[in-house]
């Protein structure tokens, strides 16, 4: 127990600290010093090793026919053995002065309230995206890597990254032992700390000013955006390039006192963002060039002085018009399936806002307020971009809500400037640090009041959750049991979603399942015989990679109660049966039906959530 | 410092507060009324009294003034709210609190401190309370009256045509067809006896269980020593009745409900 704790750990670790030390070999051979160098080392480590998995993949596995994941194994164990033997000879040198201290010791507290608030009575990730992922990477440890997601699993029906994401998580988890549980957990919690950090530094190198700084750290640990975005709490593709993106603006803020660099540094980041995800991250390489290209400049052209108020106009009346006119765009090719779900209207988004903020946003005019009196041309800089992408999310366009991810970072640092305005004018010591323990008691407050919003549906037993122990107990049965077989796991998408990604067994889909296979589920209710419910259960088969395999039929809570919803629903990607499901005694009746089938279906495993049957066909 | 900095410091920090409380009142609550966990169930104040149910499975248990009574020395059943008071809606509850009650209640029940509590007052004051210690809910009634004649009072549990209700005995206390007792022994592998058909019963072991069969788990009211459990077929309702002193200005009662993962675990414990 000690021990797969402590290796699981260390798997979360090895996800920054190989990459980190590996690109350190090569950055730190530059001839100047680089301000957050860390952000550097990490993208090149990262692009390093997602290089070598894709000539193993395309080079080497074609030529030799050697096994992708022995030949990745063997790679990552030299690479770690090359990299931290060289780094123990000759230390990072460590940055990290007393000014340091007082940031990261709050970050870590505040970070550590924030995660705990989170999970009261959620004792499992709720992230419930970490099950496709973790199926991404179990694929890939199992030898089937491919830079496009849709090759490796039939999980991911949309390219929306490239599969470096999981290829570092997967050279973590083939090093260590992990408890996929924990591991999940202790991720997240290491990018809920580096998100603040991020934020942090982010309004340290805008702002100059500590007090600013600080009070972004503060919302930006106790602020979740618990809608499409998920910065903080949830560890994802788009988060992550999202918390590489505020450390690169830090680091270019920082540029501009330390001196630009050659312009081939910030391509690596660049590369790494798009890579990591194509909207959010392009997104992001956008902005990043659009305050690189502002910030270098010495152009008259660039000077926000002269171009403030232009730009404040033809922002206000751009605005203006996407917001008005974006319901009324031909959109509808966008708008099937995720995209219809994923666009919501001006009233919606603002209930969503009230959901994560609640009337926080009150301090947002404040805060331009107070960076107009600034006149600080980094702070006019944050604002303009801030203000831009505010109006694009506003607008109802399909995902835009998605860009709250980069946008939080600025959009806390006005909001911390709002509060600064009114606390910084506090001369009575005693009363600023009341006022900053009213902040502290509002968002906590806040972030409560939000996670109680948004597990209302996820009650079972004692417990706020996607998943049970039960569900685990019947994952690592599957695991001991079937994972040297050809076999396809097959029941609702949800039940598919947790067994696929705790046991490796493989499913047509997971969460997202075909619409074809959602109807031979569906039909499986209204079956008139055990031979037809045979027949549908071997039509049913991964697109990616097809089998003859024995079908397991999973019979579930979650099972009989996603065939009792409506047939819409059903083939709705966005319907699940999102918490844990004990049987009735009217399921168990039907599942004393089909275990005394015996010609048809051999039980072979059973609890209170989950029975699994081998189809015989 | 001088006076006039400190009062324009406290003027700020007045300011500084008031956009917080604002801030805060704009969180957004659940739109269902905070519950309490109790195994695999919960249970809410409504506006017909407190609830027990399942998430998501859409059967309701309820204990409710509409159905609660109380019995005159002159052996009349009065209702906590009578047909009178409800045609006229002379009769008002606690539901609906206030936001700032909301928010807090949200927030205590986040971190299970919350307590599902709700008063009716009509022709007598009638407060519930429900208090859980792990898979035991304890419903507290108090009774504020000015009638000074009542001898027993009633607390109902509402129940549905689809439960098995039973005694550790295995006697039914609601219809059921041969082949639903069947189907019932089948999977529980516990013997079922058709009762006597009384529409009103005293259940003599003061212990019943209680079955959905979309339902997982098992209720179980106990009732008292000084209690009388009863199943009344006709209004669907299980009443604990108890005598009470005549002439008291403040009445309280109390029972056990209790809930099992399985029909195994609910015999052995009771």
């Amino acid at each position: 127990m000690i021990f797969s704790i402590v290796t699981t750990l260390a798997a979360a670790i090895f996800f920054y600290l190989l990459p980190t030390l590996l690109g350190n070999l090569i950055v730190r051979r530059l001839k100047y010093a680089l301000p957050y160098q860390f952000i550097t080392s990490f993208v090149v480590g990262s692009l390093l090793i997602f290089l070598v998995a894709l000539i193993l993949q395309y080079v080497v596995v074609s030529l030799t026919g050697l096994a992708f994941h022995t030949l990745f194994f063997y790679s990552i164990v030299a690479l770690s053995l090359i990299t931290f033997g060289i780094q123990l000879f000759r230390l990072p040198k460590l940055h990290a002065g007393k000014e340091h201290i007082l940031p990261w010791i709050t970050s870590f507290v505040l970070a550590s309230v924030a995660f705990a608030i989170w999970h009261v009575r959620s004792p499992f990730s709720l992230n419930w995206d970490i099950y496709e992922h973790q199926t991404l990477v179990n694929t890939i440890l199992a030898g089937r890597f491919s830079f496009v997601t849709s090759q490796i699993s039939d999980t991911f029906i949309f390219n929306g990254y490239s599969s470096i994401f999981h290829l570092l998580l997967g050279a973590d988890q083939i090093v260590f032992p992990v408890s996929k549980v924990l591991f999940w957990h202790a991720i997240s919690f290491i990018h809920l700390l580096l998100v603040v950090l991020a934020s942090f530094y982010l309004t340290k190198e805008v702002t100059s000013k500590k007090i600013v700084a600080y009070l972004t750290l503060i919302i930006s640990a106790l602020v979740f955006e618990s809608s499409m975005a998920f910065t903080s709490l949830f560890f994802l593709p788009q988060t992550l390039a999202a918390v590489v993106f505020a450390f690169l603006l830090a680091q270019l803020f920082a540029y501009k006192r330390a001196g630009f660099p050659e312009k081939k540094i910030i391509i690596p980041g660049l590369i790494f963002l798009i890579l990591t995800h194509y909207v959010i991250g392009t997104l992001a390489a956008v902005l990043y060039l659009t305050l690189y290209i502002q910030l270098r400049s010495s152009h008259k052209l660039f000077s926000l002085k002269r171009l403030f108020p232009i730009l404040l106009g033809i922002a206000g009346l751009g605005s203006a018009i996407l917001i008005g006119i974006a319901p009324h765009l031909p959109l509808g090719f966008l708008n099937q399936g995720e995209g219809q779900a994923y666009t919501q209207t001006l009233r919606e988004k603002f209930m969503m806002m009230r959901s994560m903020y609640g009337y926080f946003l009150l301090f947002l005019p404040l805060g331009v307020i107070q960076i107009l009196r600034n006149k600080n041309r980094e702070e006019q800089s944050v604002l303009l971009v801030m203000g831009g992408l505010l109006v694009v999310i506003a607008a109802q366009l399909p995902y835009v809500l998605k860009f709250l991810v980069l946008e939080r970072f600025l959009l806390n640092i006005v909001l911390a400037s709002g509060i600064a305005l009114i606390l910084a004018s506090i001369r009575t010591p005693l009363l600023r640090v009341l006022g900053i323990a009213a902040l502290l008691i509002t968002l906590v407050i806040t972030l409560t009041l939000n996670a109680s919003y948004w597990k209302t549906f996820l009650n079972y037993q004692q417990l706020q959750t996607h998943i049970a122990p039960a569900e685990l107990e019947a994952a690592s049965f599957l695991n001991t049991h079937y994972s040297a077989k050809d076999v396809l796991l097959v029941s609702d998408p949800a039940t598919q979603a947790i067994l696929e990604a705790f046991s490796g067994i493989n499913s047509p889909g997971g969460t997202y399942v075909r619409e074809d296979t959602r109807h031979a589920l569906s039909e499986i209710k209204t079956a008139t015989s055990a031979a037809e419910m045979i027949t549908l259960l071997y039509r049913i088969n991964d697109t990616v990679v097809p089998t003859q395999g024995t079908r397991l039929f999973v019979l579930s809570g979650r099972y009989f109660f996603w065939q009792q919803s409506r047939d819409d629903e059903k083939i709705s990607l966005h319907f699940n049966i999102w918490s844990p499901t004990d049987l009735t005694p009217e399921n168990l009746s039907v599942l004393q039906v089909f275990a005394e089938d015996q010609n048809h279906f051999n039980k072979v495993y059973s609890n209170k959530m989950v029975w699994i049957f081998e189809a015989k066909r | 410092m001088t006076m006039k900095n400190f009062i324009t410091s406290l003027l700020l920090f007045g300011l500084l507060a008031l956009l917080l409380g604002i801030a805060v009142l704009g969180v957004r609550l659940p739109s269902d009324p905070p519950a309490r966990s109790l195994g695999i169930m919960q249970v809410a104040a409504f506006p017909n009294g407190l609830s027990l149910f399942q998430p998501t499975r859409g059967v309701y248990y309820t204990i409710s003034p509409f159905n609660d009574y109380y019995m005159t020395s002159q052996g009349y059943r009065v209702s906590y709210i009578t047909l009178d008071e409800l045609d006229n809606q002379s009769y008002t509850n606690t539901y609906g609190a206030p936001l700032f009650k909301r928010i807090f209640d949200s927030f205590t029940n986040y971190y299970s401190q919350f307590e599902p509590t709700i008063t009716f007052i009509s022709h007598v004051k009638a407060t519930y309370t429900a208090t859980t210690h792990t898979n035991t809910l304890i419903i507290k009634k108090t009774l504020k009256t000015t009638n000074p004649t009542i001898a027993k009072i009633g607390s109902t549990f509402s129940y549905h045509n689809e439960n098995y209700l039973f005694d550790r005995s295995g006697t039914l206390y609601d219809y059921k067809t041969p082949d639903q007792i069947q189907a019932f022994e089948r999977l529980y592998a516990f013997p079922l006896n058709v009762g006597d058909g009384l529409l009103r019963k005293v259940v003599p072991s003061k212990t019943v269980f209680i079955i959905h069969p979309k339902h997982t788990g098992v209720i179980v009211i106990k009732a008292n020593p000084h209690q009388l459990l009863l199943i009344n077929r006709d209004a669907k309702l299980i009443e604990v009745e108890e005598v009470v002193v005549e002439g008291q200005e403040l009445y309280t009662s109390e029972f056990d409900i209790r809930i099992y993962d399985s029909l195994e675990e609910a015999l052995e414990a009771v």
